[in-house]
């Protein structure tokens, strides 16, 4: 079990800069996601980490002590692969046994025909054997160690990775994308099984998605990347409800942030045809997006608050919620809404005509043209002490 | 009668036409490989007065098989050639796959400056003819005394640029991933090879044999030019010394000890066939 450590890590690829000056802190035990569009760097920093890739700049630490110099296997990082990376001709068992085998026999004891006279041998494959059964209990694939990749599904591929990963006690887990290969139901399953396992080895994870689903649910903290910066670093809710840029309001959140386009005034923001009651600091006429969560706004008409006027385009039903997709009437631009489905019932007769939707004005977020955040609490987070700007 | 959908038939007759097309050329190319072998085994038990008899009879008058292949085994020594041509072929192989593997690997996997350039030399050198380098090697090999040796007859094919590309190009679809789970495990480079690569690549092993085997058995060139004694000679020069010497215009004996040095190639691709054509199944990675 150790912290991380990552200070000022470069890494370009030919012409591309693949991670420019990336700095992290990870604690003892905790759960970080890494998230970002498929290309930001997000795998790079992982193999990184796990001395599969040198930087240019920067370093790892791992428990306080710099790993720069070190080879990947003594670094004490296990690594989980999108592919899972077993190896083919090898069962289950012999994959499991594989980073034991390698860390505890000596050159010549690992040897396919010399090592079985080698006399310490059989002892240390003992150990390894029952250490390997332990796990595979845990993991309940103790029925299929002795097959071979190719038999199996692929959510017990997962679990045989997972497996190979765990033996090993590692003081770090890597996670590379581990879910992407499953099914959508098998998905929200190994998500939780994944945050317990977590929980029960109190290990530090650190994990790649491009699912902010994954990162939501899972993480104690998230970071999310963009072309090779973390752009914000900070709890699932914080970066929900406070996001510091314009790019992470976009990639948090299902559906996604309605975003509509404003122009500062002395009273607020003149959003399509109503002015937001908000101050940002910000001369008048100046243009601002401003995002609006789903459930910022409603049917119900509440006094006190701005109300748009936009029309009906599409339902989603849910079920137990439901996503109203309307259209701005000037600007063409869409907004979705969230609404219980009593509330959709109650205002279903007049959703065939224009309709004015009430906005929180409390929880609507507002960024400059360069896609900052401008609003009073957008300033607050972005004094806290962030990894990185 | 109902009236019939025209198109159906008609693709099927479209369908027919092409296959016995195909069929047609097909066997045409067969034919004309397999003629000679065929022609070599009608031979092979062909009495030698019927041998050079004018017209073409392709059924022998009589059966002189049993005369014919007795002489080829006690005339010449063909099982020593044969067994010279074993160890010679078995030699080359070997040290060919001891190069070319980590060759490839590393040109396939392992990223280092002069990777490139390096890459590029062993695409040059698949151009350069043997012959080109056949005279620097002999008088090479003349100076150090080594000259009528299985060593010479084997030393210029140690080094296999093909080998090199094969297993470079079948490497370069290995998954990066399983290399990096075998880094992280512990594995030496070394052992990645060993343990990880090959059981993997058996396809190309059992590809570039084939080629490799049948090149060095077949081979005449070079062995003309680095053995003069029957000891070292590998099948087909011996074959060569066979003719010149014993057998005369005895073509019937040739025939027969031509079968025998080709049957074990023939047997030899039988057997990898089955690895040859299945080519690159990588099981379990995705």
């Amino acid at each position: 079990m150790a912290d991380l450590t990552l200070s000022g890590i470069s890494k370009t690829f030919g012409p591309t800069r693949v991670l420019n000056d990336v700095s992290l802190s990870v604690r003892d035990g905790e759960f970080l996601t890494l998230v970002g569009a498929s290309g930001c760097g997000k795998s790079t920093i992982l193999r990184v980490i796990a001395g599969l890739e040198p930087q240019d700049s920067g370093t790892v630490q791992i428990g306080g002590r710099a790993v720069d110099h070190l080879r990947p296997k003594q670094r004490n990082v296990a690594m989980v692969f999108q592919s899972y990376a077993l190896y083919p001709h090898m069962s289950v068992h012999e994959n499991m046994a594989m980073p034991l085998v390698m860390s505890r026999m000596s050159l010549a004891e690992r040897l396919p025909l010399l090592g079985r006279v080698m006399p310490r041998r059989r002892e240390v494959m003992k150990g390894i054997n029952a250490e390997v059964d332990t796990v595979a209990r845990q993991l309940q694939i103790d029925a299929l160690l002795g097959r071979k990749p190719a038999q199996l599904s692929g959510g017990q591929r997962q679990r045989v990775a997972l497996g190979r990963a765990m033996v090993r006690h590692p003081d770090v887990f890597l996670m590379d994308e581990p879910l992407s290969n499953l099914d959508a139901k098998l998905r929200v399953h190994m998500r939780t099984e994944l945050t317990e396992l977590h929980r029960r080895l109190g290990v530090t994870f650190i994990y790649v998605t491009h699912d902010q689903v994954e990162a939501m649910t899972m993480s104690d903290r998230v970071a999310l990347m963009d072309e090779g910066r973390i752009v914000q670093l900070g709890t699932p809710a914080d970066l929900y409800h406070n996001p510091s840029d314009l790019r992470v309001a976009r990639f948090i959140g299902s559906p996604q942030v309605n975003i509509v386009s404003g122009t500062t005034q002395t009273k607020g923001i003149a959003v399509s045809d109503t002015v937001l009651p908000m101050q940002v600091g910000l001369p008048a006429g100046q243009v601002v997006s401003v995002g609006l969560r789903p459930e910022s706004l409603s049917l119900d008409i509440v006094p006190g608050r701005a109300r748009l006027t936009a029309k009906l385009a599409h339902v989603e039903n849910l079920g137990a919620e439901v996503f109203l997709h309307f259209i701005l009437p000037d600007s063409g631009d869409p907004l979705v809404l969230r609404a219980t489905l009593d509330a959709f019932e109650a205002h279903r007769g007049r959703l065939d005509q224009a309709v004015a939707l009430s906005v929180d004005t409390s929880r609507a977020l507002v960024f400059d043209t360069a896609g900052h955040r401008v609003d009073s609490t957008g300033r607050m987070a972005a004094q806290r002490p962030m990894v990185q700007a | 009668m109902a009236p019939v959908p025209k198109s159906r038939p008609r693709r099927r007759t479209d369908r027919l036409v092409a296959s016995l097309t195909a069929h047609f050329f097909l066997i045409l190319g067969a034919a004309f490989i397999l003629l000679p072998f065929v022609w070599m085994l009608l031979t092979s038990i062909r009495p030698a007065s019927e041998v050079f008899t004018a017209g073409f009879n392709p059924i022998p008058s009589a059966f002189a098989g049993v005369e014919n292949y007795s002489e080829a085994l006690t005339k010449s020594p063909l099982l020593r050639f044969m067994a010279n041509g074993v160890f010679v072929c078995l030699g080359i192989l070997a040290v060919q796959l001891l190069f070319a593997i980590p060759a490839g690997y590393a040109l396939a996997k392992l990223s280092f400056r002069a990777q490139p350039l390096i890459f590029a030399l062993v695409l040059f050198g698949l151009t350069v003819p043997v012959q080109v380098t056949a005279l620097p090697i002999y008088i090479a090999l003349a100076r150090l005394n080594l000259l009528d040796t299985y060593f010479a007859i084997m030393v210029p094919f140690f080094l296999s640029v093909f080998g090199i590309f094969l297993f470079r190009q079948f490497f370069k679809s290995f998954p990066q991933e399983i290399i990096h789970a075998a880094r992280l495990d512990g594995f030496t480079e070394t052992e990645i090879i060993l343990r990880i690569i090959v059981p993997s690549a058996m396809p190309a092993i059992a590809a570039f044999a084939v080629f490799s085997i049948t090149s060095h058995w077949n081979d005449l060139y070079w062995p003309l030019i680095v053995t003069t004694s029957p000891d070292h000679a590998t099948p087909p020069l011996g074959m060569m010394i066979f003719r010149d010497q014993e057998t005369g215009s005895n073509y019937g004996a040739l025939m027969a000890g031509a079968a025998i040095i080709t049957a074990p190639l023939i047997i030899a691709f039988l057997i990898a066939q089955r690895h040859f054509v299945r080519g690159i199944t990588m099981t379990g990675v995705k």
